[in-house]
């Protein structure tokens, strides 16, 4: 560590050439050896007593629940949260405590899901920002040129490097942030929910990239809600419940539903509901060569109580096709009905009065006041300038606010306690639980389950079906693919910002919803 | 091993050390305690210290000047309170101040008192709204247009008002913010009640109804806002003709307690409005705020200039202390935001 601190002081390395301590570690010894990590905030104990190690060469899976703890524990190994107590060891000298740097130079990575990027600057300047040394210079052409050959060698062309990452989708943007964490050829890369918003075809390329660094002796302690994945990419893992471990598993030796009963502490079954069948014929929305940017002509019609699925690769359109039919980007087309009544032209402020709802895609900034109560959160879009607010009017909605809070099952002391302090998913909850029991029309949903653990995605799909079931019409953009295919009645699959197919009844199967994405229009 | 680790863990860099639990329950307790409270403590111990260096400072008229001093730079930051609440800053209010307060004498002769005070408060609303629209409409930072409006009326007042004639001051406005009275057997200058019925309508507004609830949701987070269907642009513009109408009414009362106006008698109020607002606990990147919060912020800086007077250390003294305290203040809060 001595001569770590002594390194600090001297420019780092170039991005791919980093100067790690040799540690005294040889191959067939624990990389990382994690004993008794203990983490309290306050009197709320994240973190209580977790051990695990990581092999060279291995894939450990982290899984969990919201609130399992599996973020401390990654930001602790990541040297970015101090443990309270306990150690970690990797190749066999402790990490230095709450220092990002030394652990960093200790050869770990981490890739976090709330994303380290600075929004306001170049894909180029993020990348080398990591390995720049304050006391060099910075030339943004050698940048430029560094992180080219850094996107080319991580198969990542389509990346621009000039381009400011904030304008950047945001699975680009996750791409980014794990090139930048592979960069610096750790040892041991944490991957911290980093897939969340990667389509299939990033997630292959992530499994990719962890196969090149495994292959060379690096370990990946991968943490992910998505199954599927860890199924296919992690040699062993952990279960975090309530800040424990409570089980481990190796490779093929698990279903998924054994996984989430550990999980989740019961007996859970992955289960998707299916979609409610339809009472009405009425429509709900309909619109007709929708244009607006990124959206090159959408032809829609939405029935009231349908589930409609918006499917295909991010960036494709789907955003901005929820945001134009809210009206949060400008939008034109030649006929525009909500609920029969026609609409041009609209904002958020007219959507909402005519009965849309909208949960956009990045909950803490576009979704939620995080400073202000969970009550007050969800009364947002019922706020007038003229009634009551604050606590008059939460105690008047009280019965409406406790109705969304039970329905969905959301972890909280109460309407009064800060939605900051909430969970990822008790958050998102908050964001689609505004527009439940408000007589809606339409309901535009951009991923709420993103990020989320099982048992909330369990809550919000059953929240999803029983609003279809009271004629609210939905529209669901969705990063996975089993819930367009199962829960939804009706997938529209999005291409270049047009509709390339629609897919229903006995079409409506997950090849077809990929083979859709990747711009192959299937035989009917 | 054991001779490497211990730099490791001494490392000066990152986080903070983990620190004892006493201090971690200790905070718990403070988190508790409403934020509005700590400014009311600070001015007490400063009120307490100035007792200890002259204990004939620790009497009820000293307490009730240093109060009357503090409501008025409150009257003067109530608007600030508002234009930071919803994230935003208001730099405009010292040449509000000086232009209502000019608007006001000018008018008294032809429009009458009544006329001439409504006449001042449109004032203010007209620059609240002209900052509102560009800051919401034209997208210009709120630090930059406030101030090119501090400018320009600068400017105005300049070239608009005759200095050698001022008028007498109506008899309304004095009774209302000079005149002595007599509140349970205290008395009182009139401003002192004044400014703290107009405190508790304001806190009523931002806590209570819907309008000032949503300033709150704009200044905590204005996209949220926005795709919750709020009508973020005339929440914002509102917020500012409110700080403008409650700048020029600031103007008003200073005439009518101080008798006398002139083009830079609100220079003062551009950092003590914001230091006042501050000190209350508002959270300079919006979301966070209150007006009891903001009162009690300015009797902290009554208190220390009342302290600065005592021990003679001039008027130069307490600008730098000023700029002190919000730079102290701005520190510990801002702390607390991150965490």
């Amino acid at each position: 560590m001595t001569d770590a601190r002594v390194g600090a002081a001297v420019p780092a390395a170039a991005p791919g050439h980093p100067d790690l301590p040799d540690g005294p570690w040889s191959p067939g010894e624990a990389l990382l050896v994690a004993t008794d990590l203990v983490k309290s905030y306050g009197p709320v104990q994240a973190v209580q007593g977790v051990s695990f190690q990581c092999n060279p060469g291995e894939v450990l899976a982290l899984v969990g629940e919201n609130g399992a703890g599996k973020s401390t524990v990654a930001k602790m190994l990541a040297g970015a949260v101090t443990p309270t107590s306990g150690s970690i060891a990797v190749g066999g000298q402790p990490l230095a405590y709450g220092s990002v740097r030394q652990s960093r130079q200790s050869g770990v990575r981490c890739a976090f899901q709330e994303l380290a990027l600075v929004p306001d600057w170049t894909v180029a300047e993020n990348l080398s920002l990591p390995d720049g040394a304050p006391y060099r210079g910075f030339s943004q052409k050698k940048s430029v040129v560094a992180a080219a050959e850094l996107l080319e060698a991580f198969d990542l062309p389509h990346i621009d490097p000039r381009a400011t990452v904030g304008t950047l989708s945001l699975a680009d943007r996750q791409l980014v942030e794990i090139a930048r964490a592979l960069a610096g050829r750790p040892k041991l890369l944490i991957l911290d929910e980093a897939s969340s918003a990667l389509t299939p075809p990033g997630v292959a390329w992530l499994f990719q990239r962890i196969r090149e660094l495994t292959a060379e002796g690096g370990s990946v302690i991968y943490v992910s809600h998505r199954l599927g994945e860890i199924a296919e990419i992690a040699d062993r893992g952990a279960v975090l419940r309530d800040g424990k471990v409570a089980g481990e598993f190796t490779r093929g030796s698990w279903t998924d539903d054994q996984l989430i009963s550990l999980m989740a502490g019961r007996e859970a079954a992955r289960f998707f509901p299916d979609p409610p069948a339809r009472t009405t014929d009425a429509t709900a929305l309909s619109v007709a060569d929708l244009r607006s940017e990124g959206v090159h002509g959408i032809d829609l019609s939405l029935g009231a109580g349908e589930i409609l699925g918006i499917g295909g690769l991010q960036g494709h359109g789907q955003a901005e096709l929820l945001r134009a039919l809210f009206g949060a980007a400008p939008a034109t087309a030649d006929s525009w009905t909500v609920a029969g009544r026609a609409v041009s032209g609209t904002t958020p402020v007219r959507s909402v009065r005519h009965g849309v709802g909208y949960v956009p895609e990045d909950r803490k900034r576009e979704g939620l006041a995080l400073e202000m109560s969970v009550g007050e959160n969800l009364l947002v879009p019922w706020f007038k300038a003229y009634q009551l607010g604050g606590r008059p009017r939460l105690s008047r909605e009280r019965g409406w606010i406790d109705g969304i809070l039970g329905a969905l099952s959301v972890h909280t002391r109460g309407p009064n306690e800060l939605s900051g302090a909430l969970s990822g998913g008790n958050q998102q909850k908050l964001v689609f639980g505004r527009w439940m029991n408000r007589s809606r029309t339409v309901i535009l949903l951009h991923d709420p389950t993103r990020g989320i653990d099982v048992r909330a995605k369990q809550e919000l799909y059953e929240a999803i079906v029983d609003l279809a079931k009271q004629g609210v019409g939905i529209i669901w953009f969705s990063t996975e693919v089993e819930e367009l295919v199962h829960v939804c009645h009706r997938v529209v699959v999005l291409y270049q910002g047009t509709v390339i197919d629609e897919l229903t009844g006995v079409r409506l199967t997950g090849d077809a919803v990929v083979g859709a994405s990747m711009g192959l229009r299937a035989a009917a | 091993m054991t001779s490497s680790a211990v730099p490791a863990s001494q490392s000066p860099a990152g986080e903070p050390r983990g620190k004892p639990l006493g201090w971690s329950s200790a905070r718990r307790v403070g988190s508790r305690v409403p934020r509005s409270i700590w400014p009311l403590i600070a001015f007490l111990v400063l009120f307490v210290i100035g007792g200890l260096i002259r204990p004939n400072l620790i009497t009820v008229d000293s307490l009730i000047g240093t109060a009357t001093f503090a409501i008025i730079l409150s009257i003067a930051s109530f608007g600030q309170t508002i234009a930071v609440i919803q994230a935003g800053i208001d730099l405009s209010v010292p040449n509000t101040i000086a232009f209502s307060a000019l608007t006001f004498l000018g008018l008294v002769g032809p429009l009458g008192p009544a006329g001439a005070f409504s006449a001042a408060l449109v004032a203010g609303a007209v620059i609240g709204l002209l900052n509102g629209v560009v800051i919401s409409k034209l997208g210009l930072t709120p630090i930059v247009t406030t101030i090119a409006m501090n400018g320009l009326l600068f400017g105005v007042i300049l070239l608009v008002f005759n200095f050698s004639e001022l008028t007498a001051i109506p008899e309304f406005i004095l009774a209302i913010t000079s005149a002595k009275i007599s509140v349970l057997g205290l008395e009182t200058a009139a401003v002192l009640p004044l400014g703290l019925a107009l405190m508790a309508v304001l806190q009523l507004v931002l806590s209570f109804t819907g309008w000032g609830r949503s300033l709150f949701v704009v200044g905590s987070a204005a996209e949220a806002a926005r795709l919750g269907g709020l009508p973020v642009d005339r929440i914002r513009i509102g917020g500012y003709v409110l700080s403008g109408v409650l700048a020029a009414f600031a103007g008003v009362v200073i005439v009518g307690y101080y008798q006398q106006a002139s083009a830079t008698m609100g220079a003062s109020y551009l950092l003590s409005s914001v230091a006042a607002v501050v000190v209350g606990g508002a959270s300079i990147f919006g979301g966070r705020g209150s007006v009891v919060g903001t009162v009690g912020g300015a009797l902290v800086l009554a208190q220390v200039s009342t302290l600065v007077a005592v021990l003679n250390l001039g008027a130069n003294i307490q600008q730098l202390i000023y700029g002190v305290i919000i730079l102290l203040v701005i520190s510990l809060y801002g702390r607390r935001a991150n965490n």
